[in-house]
C-alpha cells in the first residue's frame, strides 16, 4: 500500500463514518409506550434515539438502566439492551454493569421520585464516583404512576394531592445543587419539549468521560397540567457552561431552575474498577485526591 | 466453613445455569469468620447462550420444553433485548395478557422442578434402616453429627440429614431417606421455622417432633442426643 493508498483510505474511512449507518428510528423498539398522551417522556425517548444515531452507538454496545416509574420505563421502548430493575436502585445497577463492562455504553434514566427520593442516596455517590455514566433524570415533580403524590421536587404548597392536602411544607431537593456538591463533573439541564436541544445535551453527556447527570424537566400532563406552562418559560442558561466549582454553584444558585444547557464540566479521573484511569497518569493517589480537592473543591 | 462454601458455589452455577436468583442462607457465626479453602465445583453446564436471530425480535423468554430461554450479553449483535421486572411476553415486551402470565409463570416453575439437582440436595449418614432420623440444616449439623456418634455408641441407629437444597424441596428424595424413622427435625431459631416448613409442604411423616432453640448459644451435641432419647424413650423404642 503507497502513502497515497493510505490518505485515500483514511478519506475513505472519514466519509463513510459521516453517513449514519442507523436513524433514529432504529433505535426504538416495536412496543408501544404507555405514557399519557402528551408526556414529556415522549420528547426524552425520541432525543435519547436521536444522540445514539448521531453518535452512531452500535445498538448492542448500549445498555440503559431503569428504577420504577413513568420514566423507568424508557428502556422497553429502545432497541438496545436494556433492564428494567427496582425502585430507586437504577444507579447501582448502572454502576454494576458499567464497572464489569466498562466497553458499554451505559446510560441510567428514571424519573425525580426513582432517582431523588428512595435513590437519593446512590446519586450522592454516583455523583462522587464519577464512573462514565450518563444519569439522566425525567423529572416531572410528581409520582405519576401512582397517581399523583409529590415528589422531592414538587413546590412546598404543592396541594393536589390528597397526601399533602396543605402541601408538604418542605423545601425541594435541588438536583443540579446537589450534584455539583456531590461531586458529579458534568451536568446539564434539558426541556422534554425540546428535543433537539436536549439530543445535543445528551450527546455531550455520553462523550463527556465521567458521570453526567442530565436534569430533564418533563411535564406531567396528567396531575401537573400546570408545566405545560414550561414551553414559555425555560430559557437558554447562556454563563454555563461553568468549568469551576464555585462558579457553577454561583451559576446555579442564581439559576430560577428553568435555565437550559451544560451547567458544569470539569475534567476529573474517572473512576474505573480494578483499572487505572489514565494509563498516562502518573500520580499517586494521594496526588490525584489531592488535584481533585484543589481542582473541584476550592 | 467448608460445608458453607459448598452450597453457596453450587448455588452460584445453578442461578447461571436454571437463569434465576439463588438465595442462601449463612449462620452470622459463619458470616464473620474466614478461611482459605479448595477451589469451588467446577460448573456442571455452561450458560445457555442464544441463536443468532432471524428477522423478528429477539424472544430472550421464549417458551421452551425446559424452561431455560435462550440468553444474550451485551455486544452480541441482533440480541439485544430489555431484562423487565414486569411481566412479560416471550420477546420481552411488558404484558397484561392472562396468556403471557401463565406461560411464562408455568415455564420458570418448570425448570425449577424438573432440574436434576444431583445428590448434592442434603448430606446423609447413617444407614438407612436406623429407627431415628435428626433432621437438620446449615450449622447445626456438626452438633447433629456428633449427637448421633454418641446416640449410636450407646446403641441407638441413627440417620443423620442435613439439607442443603430448601427450595425447591426434594420432597420424594427426603420422604424415602427418612423411609421408617422417627424424625427429630433439630434447627437453631426460636420459631421451628424448618419444622413448619418441611410440614407445610408435606415432606415429614407423621409424629415428627421439633427441637428448635434460639441463639446465641449454639445447640449443643448433649442437648441433641438426650432430646433423641427423651423421644425414643417416649415411644418405648429405646434400645
Amino acid at each position: 500500500m503507497t502513502v497515497g493508498d493510505d490518505a485515500a483510505n483514511r478519506i475513505a474511512e472519514r466519509h463513510k463514518a459521516s453517513i449514519p449507518s442507523l436513524r433514529a428510528k432504529d433505535y426504538k423498539s416495536d412496543v408501544k409506550p404507555v405514557w399519557c398522551p402528551g408526556c414529556g417522556h415522549f420528547g426524552v425517548l425520541a432525543a435519547l434515539t436521536k444522540t445514539l444515531a448521531y453518535l452512531e452507538l452500535p445498538p448492542e454496545r448500549v445498555a440503559v438502566v431503569s428504577g420504577i416509574g413513568c420514566s423507568s420505563r424508557l428502556p422497553a421502548y429502545l432497541a438496545v439492551h436494556g433492564f428494567h430493575g427496582v425502585h430507586g436502585r437504577v444507579l447501582p445497577l448502572a454502576t454494576g454493569l458499567k464497572a464489569a463492562r466498562p466497553e458499554l455504553t451505559v446510560i441510567a434514566a428514571g424519573g425525580d421520585g426513582d432517582g431523588f427520593s428512595i435513590g437519593g442516596n446512590h446519586f450522592l455517590h454516583a455523583c462522587r464516583r464519577n464512573q462514565d455514566l450518563t444519569y439522566i433524570v425525567m423529572d416531572n415533580e410528581v409520582y405519576g404512576m401512582t397517581k399523583g403524590q409529590a415528589s422531592p421536587t414538587t413546590q412546598p404548597d404543592w396541594c393536589r394531592s390528597k397526601l399533602t392536602p396543605h402541601g408538604t411544607g418542605m423545601r425541594r431537593f435541588q438536583p443540579a445543587a446537589i450534584a455539583l456538591a456531590a461531586g458529579a463533573s458534568f451536568i446539564a439541564r434539558g426541556y422534554a419539549g425540546d428535543p433537539n436541544g436536549l439530543t445535543r445535551l445528551l450527546a455531550a453527556a455520553i462523550e463527556h468521560p465521567g458521570f453526567a447527570f442530565v436534569h430533564v424537566l418533563s411535564p406531567c400532563r396528567t396531575f401537573r397540567p400546570e408545566q405545560q406552562a414550561w414551553k414559555q418559560l425555560v430559557h437558554g442558561c447562556e454563563l454555563g457552561p461553568a468549568h469551576d466549582a464555585a462558579e457553577a454553584a454561583e451559576l446555579i444558585q442564581r439559576d430560577d431552575g428553568l435555565g437550559l444547557g451544560v451547567l458544569f464540566e470539569q475534567e476529573i479521573p474517572v473512576y474505573t474498577a480494578g483499572v487505572t484511569a489514565d494509563a498516562a497518569d502518573t500520580l499517586t493517589t494521594n496526588e490525584r485526591l489531592a488535584a481533585i480537592e484543589a481542582e473541584h473543591c476550592r | 466453613m467448608a460445608a458453607c462454601g459448598h452450597p453457596v458455589a453450587g448455588a452460584g452455577q445453578l442461578a447461571g445455569q436454571l437463569q434465576t436468583a439463588a438465595i442462601g442462607l449463612a449462620d452470622q457465626a459463619r458470616g464473620q469468620a474466614r478461611r482459605v479453602g479448595g477451589p469451588a465445583p467446577a460448573a456442571v453446564a455452561p450458560v445457555h447462550h442464544a441463536a443468532p436471530a432471524g428477522d423478528g425480535p429477539f424472544r430472550r423468554y421464549a417458551v421452551t420444553a425446559d424452561g431455560i430461554s435462550p440468553m444474550s450479553v451485551p455486544g452480541e449483535t441482533g440480541l439485544a433485548y430489555t431484562a423487565d421486572g414486569l411481566e412479560h411476553d416471550p420477546a420481552g415486551a411488558p404484558s397484561s395478557r392472562a396468556a403471557d402470565h401463565k406461560a411464562q409463570l408455568d415455564k420458570r416453575r418448570r425448570k425449577l422442578l424438573t432440574h436434576d439437582y444431583g445428590p448434592d440436595w442434603a448430606q446423609i449418614t447413617g444407614a438407612a434402616d436406623a429407627k431415628l432420623c435428626l433432621l437438620t440444616f446449615g450449622a447445626c449439623r456438626g452438633a447433629v453429627v456428633e449427637a448421633a456418634g454418641r446416640l449410636s455408641a450407646a446403641g441407638l441407629a441413627v440417620r443423620t440429614l442435613a439439607l442443603r437444597l430448601l427450595a425447591p424441596l426434594q420432597q420424594e428424595a427426603l420422604l424415602a431417606a427418612i423411609g421408617r424413622a422417627r424424625v427429630l427435625v433439630v434447627e437453631q431459631n426460636h420459631g421451628a421455622q424448618l419444622y413448619h416448613y418441611l410440614h407445610a409442604e408435606q415432606a415429614l411423616p407423621a409424629g415428627a417432633h421439633s427441637l428448635a432453640k434460639p441463639g446465641p448459644l449454639p445447640l449443643r451435641p448433649g442437648e441433641i442426643a438426650a432430646a433423641a432419647a427423651a423421644l425414643m424413650d417416649s415411644d418405648g423404642d429405646s434400645q
